[in-house]
């Protein structure tokens, strides 16, 4: 479903990853892990079509991502990808249901099929009773659930979180991976969860470690 | 020093610590932004220490002359009613003779001559006189001032003639004129000279010969002295004095003389100083609209500051939060951001002063003292700097910035230092229902305020309102952007696009952001609206006013002392072409030494049908014809109560300044000497030219009551079918005997008088493209800046699969949604301005009242380009924002 071959990528002269594999498989719930600046998050960029690569190849359901133009990266995120981030960028100006709507706007779903599959994303999530509401009434864990259902509602084949518990305590954040997980496992998409967490690691299945040496198996 | 003092002194210690690292650090990120506020506050600085200055400078050229002109008189003697042009009689002299605590008297004669020509010395050749001004076909005029030097000497002596080195001629010479060098150099002539003036009446030009300088007459000043003798033999004067300068005994007291000399109806005692205030009166409804203007242009850049702060506040969320985490206290916070406001205000302020100074000595060279008014005649005056106007106008510009930072002051203090380190603004009012009651108090106080009296002459109540209406305004600006937009929000919602749908959520739901981004445009917007407004019914007031003041084909006029010779009228009546003639006697007429001369119409005007047809009059103002109601007459009205009281017309400024409202029953001093003469008012009309005051009275029956035929100083003549406008002035200038008259076609007059209107608001205009430039640098400032705070939003957006282009374009509908919102709120809220300047702040300053006209055209294409402009210049603004990486915007504190 996700293949990488060989990538490389570096910033000026010092090279980030080098020639770098790897393979994800349909539904495949997968953690990268390695200490800080090592690329985790580039990695995640690189296969959105967000970072050009300087070589290799990196391919979702077969489409080579780096040959794709600007438009085509656009329409793959918009189509098949869904990101969770640290910092949960929740529109303030939209309510809940907006936000967790965006995807089928961009996607050009009508009103009455966005409004439905937003609320019924909250609701998956424990918001439902809010979807009228406003981020600026949740706290942080609420404003994650949030982003979540958001990464989901449009049906991604493939979920790329960025230390999506980054910004919550132990505890909301457990809560959250949870819900995450379930979540995930229920739309059936591929995940990439960059994390420094052992405990959200140790949910997936399959860990990988992003060295100078390029992605070690645990 | 004890504990507290130490703690105390730390805290101001790191407190200017922040001060400095913050604002090195916003100059450096934010150079542009902070240069757009601050060239705000100065514009509005500048505009009003300029438009002071100019005026200041003017008044106090005039008060030099004033003073000058009365010496070390402490009293002067003066006519009153016609007596203020005509002189009264100079047996008063012999009066003031014979009053002891008198230790000076210099009698005056001064006379408004017209320059017929110029003799070189050695050369018989008379050549017509050189002008100052630019159009050759007018008459230079010279006010003669006619003196005993002797005795002016003793009160006076700034006006004694000294004789030019060579000169034949002694100060005392009959033929003699003394010319200030001004005088000599706007009549391009040199001692020795002849000057060929005209006589009041008939006969041949006076010839007087420059015998040298006044060298008391201040620099840039216009004087003319002559003998009093020559003034009252040569120029129609026998037997009488304009003036009588008195020097008082120390200890004498000017009220106990005045009665004392027991003077007769047409003389007045009056204190010098008087002429200064009523040289202030002149111009100051002028000068307090211009300074209000600056006032709102500094309001402007007020809002501006307010704005730029706001949104500087805003995307340095994490900074102060991190402050407040590392032990910075709230009011820390609030002294960092008010410090940056005042800073901006004292660097406005300098550089406000420094432009405004400029401005005012460009203006003086190229408008005048009055910026084109027409209040004040003669050079221009020298500019007059000011230290306690200079910090007036400071403390207004650091004022303004101050109360621009209070409040993203305010919010700064209020972030919430743990969630603001997430970036979460609690600040944000997305959703929140904005309060509208505020706002609607605020308008409700401003049309309340419309409706307040003047106070001293100033519309105060009128330009509080206006402010009041623009508070208000402003105040519902969220309400009125969550109004307008909602709607097109939800229409959106249901729509598939997702640039729409993302714009108008952003500006609908946003609503302390709309009033934060639009303050300043909605303010100059809608100060440009109402002063078009203003100005498109004021000149078409004056238009319409024009078509029905000048009925006639070719209007002639004597000007200064001068008069038509009675047989001049004959000739006049029988030029070839000509098909009628109306004669004119204009005088002017003291009423009140405080206040300027009003102007004495006398012209044929037998009854009110008469004056229907002849004067612009005000709806509803006329009376019964007062011939046959003398019985509605309150008794004691008029003094001697036997004759029918004669019917005047009077200009609305008569209604205002001297309560000469319809059907009011008075005297005027208009008989013999002064002698009172009972009057009614019969209606009010229109006048758009003269801003003190004017009456219309029946020619024949003031000649009737003040017992002779003053002669005409004016002829409006009808031309007969077919007849040439050009031809038969030609033919009348021809004609001997009224050399130096102006003559005009009424078309001429017409298309002149509407060029001095629009000279006259050049001023205004410049104030409008300030106004607008300023609003719309402001939209460019903050919309650059909130693009910035919201670089993570677009690298999430683009996350999600919204291409650069969209963004752009979304911005780009923001700008024009916002814009749009500004723009109808301007629309109303100039349209509410405009009223409150047409309907208000003009008759109580001007005292003439206006039809109201709408400059639709001119505002529909302001109102389009101005969204235009913002939709464009949101972008570009936005452009760097939009096109920064995607990964490093979520990633990063901008």
């Amino acid at each position: 479903m996700l293949e990488l071959d060989r990538v490389t990528k570096s910033y000026g002269r010092r090279a980030l990853v080098r020639d770098l594999d790897l393979r994800i498989a349909p539904g495949e719930y997968v953690a990268v892990m390695g200490e800080s600046g090592i690329g985790k998050s580039t990695l995640l960029n690189m296969i959105a079509g967000l970072e050009p690569i300087d070589a290799g190849d990196i391919r979702l359901d077969g489409v080579s991502v780096p040959t794709l133009d600007e438009a085509g990266r656009v329409t793959l995120r918009r189509e098949r990808i869904g990101f969770v981030f640290q910092a949960f960028h929740v529109l303030p100006h939209l309510t809940l249901a907006q936000n967790v709507a965006l995807p089928l706007l961009l996607a050009g779903l009508p009103a009455a099929e966005r409004e439905e599959r937003a609320r019924e994303l909250l609701a998956a999530v424990g918001l439902g009773d809010r979807a009228d509401g406003w981020p600026r009434e949740l706290s942080g864990g609420e404003l994650q659930r949030v982003a979540i259902a958001r990464a989901l509602v449009h049906r991604p084949r493939l979920l790329l979180a960025d230390e999506p518990t980054g910004n919550l305590d132990p505890e909301t954040g457990a809560a959250m991976l949870d819900l995450f997980e379930s979540r995930l496992r229920e739309s059936g998409a591929a995940a990439l969860l960059v994390t420094h967490s052992h405990a959200a690691a140790q949910r997936c299945d399959r860990i990988v470690t992003l060295t100078r040496a390029g992605l070690v198996t645990a | 020093m004890s504990g507290a003092g130490q703690a105390r002194g730390a805290a101001r210690r790191a407190l200017f610590a922040l001060i400095g690292q913050s604002l090195a650090g916003e100059w450096r990120a934010h150079p542009l932004r902070l240069a757009v506020a601050l060239l705000a506050i100065a514009a509005g600085v500048a505009l009003g220490f300029g438009v002071h200055l100019v005026n200041a400078s003017a008044l106090d050229e005039f008060s030099t002359a004033v003073r000058q002109t009365a010496g070390s008189a402490d009293l002067q003697l003066r006519g009153s009613g016609l007596a203020i042009n005509e002189g009264f009689d100079e047996a008063v002299f012999d009066r003031v003779l014979a009053v002891p605590e008198i230790t000076a008297a210099s009698p005056v004669v001064e006379i408004d001559a017209r320059v017929l020509g110029v003799e070189r010395a050695g050369d018989g050749a008379a050549q017509s006189a050189p002008t100052a001004s630019a159009k050759p076909a007018r008459t230079p005029r010279l006010t003669l001032t006619g003196i005993d030097p002797l005795r002016a000497l003793a009160v006076a002596p700034a006006l004694v003639g000294s004789p030019a080195e060579g000169a034949d001629l002694r100060p005392l010479d009959p033929a003699a004129i003394y010319l200030s060098a001004a005088a000599q150099a706007s009549l391009a002539v040199a001692p020795g000279d002849h000057l060929l003036l005209a006589p009041p009446a008939d006969g041949e030009p006076r010839r007087l010969t420059v015998a040298g300088a006044v060298p008391g007459a201040g620099a840039g000043r216009s004087v003319a002295v002559i003998d009093i003798a020559t003034a009252q033999a040569q120029f129609g004067r026998l037997g009488r004095l304009t003036r009588i300068d008195l020097r008082l005994a120390p200890g004498a007291s000017a009220r106990t003389v005045a009665r004392a000399l027991d003077l007769p109806p047409d003389v007045v005692a009056a204190e010098p100083a008087i002429d200064e205030q009523r040289g202030a009166s002149l111009s100051r409804a002028y000068r307090v609209n211009l300074n209000m203007l600056a006032l709102v242009a500094l309001l402007t850049g007020g809002f501006l500051v307010y704005s730029v702060q706001s949104l500087s506040v805003r995307r340095r969320l994490t900074p102060f939060s991190l402050l407040r985490v590392l032990g910075a206290s709230q009011r820390q916070i609030v002294g960092v951001v008010v410090a940056e406001g005042a800073l901006l205000g004292i660097g406005g302020a300098a550089l406000g002063l420094a432009g405004g100074a400029g401005m005012a000595a460009a203006v003086l060279d190229l408008l005048g003292g009055d910026l084109g008014g027409g209040y004040f005649s003669g050079g221009a005056p020298t500019l007059a700097w000011s230290w306690p106007a200079a910090g007036v106008f400071a403390l207004l510009g650091i004022g303004a910035a101050l109360a621009g930072s209070l409040w993203p002051a305010r919010a700064a203090a209020r972030i919430a230092p743990a969630r603001g380190l997430k970036g979460i603004d609690d600040d944000d009012s997305s959703g929140k229902r904005p309060r509208a009651w505020p706002g609607l108090a605020l308008l409700a106080a401003g049309a309340a305020l419309s409706w307040s009296p003047p106070v001293a002459g100033i519309a105060l109540g009128g330009y509080a309102a206006i402010a009041a209406l623009l508070a208000g305004g402003l105040w519902l600006m969220p309400a009125l952007a969550a109004l307008l937009v909602a709607p097109l929000g939800r229409l959106a919602a249901r729509s598939r696009s997702a640039v729409l749908a993302l714009a108008s959520a952003r500006v609908a739901h946003s609503p302390a952001r709309a009033s934060v981004m639009l303050a300043g445009v909605v303010s100059s917007f809608s100060l440009m609206v109402a002063m078009a407004i203003m100005v498109s019914s004021f000149r078409h007031s004056v238009d319409d006013w024009l078509g029905q003041i000048l009925p006639a084909d070719v209007y002639l006029r004597t000007g200064g002392d001068g008069a038509i010779p009675p047989a001049f009228e004959a000739a006049l009546a029988a030029v070839p072409g000509v098909a009628t003639v109306e004669f004119a006697r204009l005088a002017p007429l003291a009423l009140d030494p405080r206040r300027p001369n009003v102007l004495l119409i006398a012209r044929a005007m037998p009854d009110a049908r008469a004056a229907a047809e002849r004067l612009p009059m005000v709806d509803g103002s006329v009376v019964a014809d007062v011939t046959t109601a003398g019985s509605t007459r309150p008794p004691g009205a008029t003094p001697d109560g036997a004759a029918a009281p004669i019917p005047i017309w009077v200009t609305e400024a008569m209604v205002d300044l001297y309560a000469f409202t319809p059907g009011r029953h008075l005297s005027l001093p208009l008989g013999p000497a002064g002698a009172p003469v009972a009057v009614r008012v019969a209606g009010v009309w229109r006048d758009y030219a003269r801003q003190f005051g004017a009456i219309v009275i029946d020619r024949e029956r003031l000649a009737a009551v003040a017992g002779q035929r003053a002669p005409s100083t004016d002829a409006s003549i009808r031309l007969a079918p077919g007849a040439s406008g050009e031809a038969v002035a030609a033919a009348i200038r021809a004609l001997p005997g009224l050399d130096g008259a102006d003559l005009a076609l009424s078309r001429d007059i017409r298309a002149l008088s509407l060029r001095v209107f629009d000279r006259s608001f050049i001023v205004t205009y410049l104030l409008e493209a300030v106004a607008i430039a300023v609003g719309l640098a402001g939209v460019a400032t903050a919309f650059g800046a909130e693009a910035l705070a919201r670089a993570r939003e677009f690298g999430m957006l683009r996350h999600l699969g919204v291409a650069r282009g969209q963004i752009l374009a979304m911005l780009a509908l923001e700008g024009a949604l916002l814009a749009g919102v500004g723009v109808l709120a301007g629309l109303a809220l100039g349209a509410a301005i405009g009223a409150v300047l047409v309907f208000v702040v003009n008759p109580q300053s001007f005292h003439w009242t206006m039809q109201w006209h709408v400059p639709g055209g001119l505002l529909a294409g302001v109102a389009l380009g101005l969204v235009g402009a913002a939709a464009l210049t949101a972008m570009v603004a936005a452009h760097h924002a939009a096109s920064m990486s995607a990964v490093a915007s979520v990633r990063n504190d901008i």
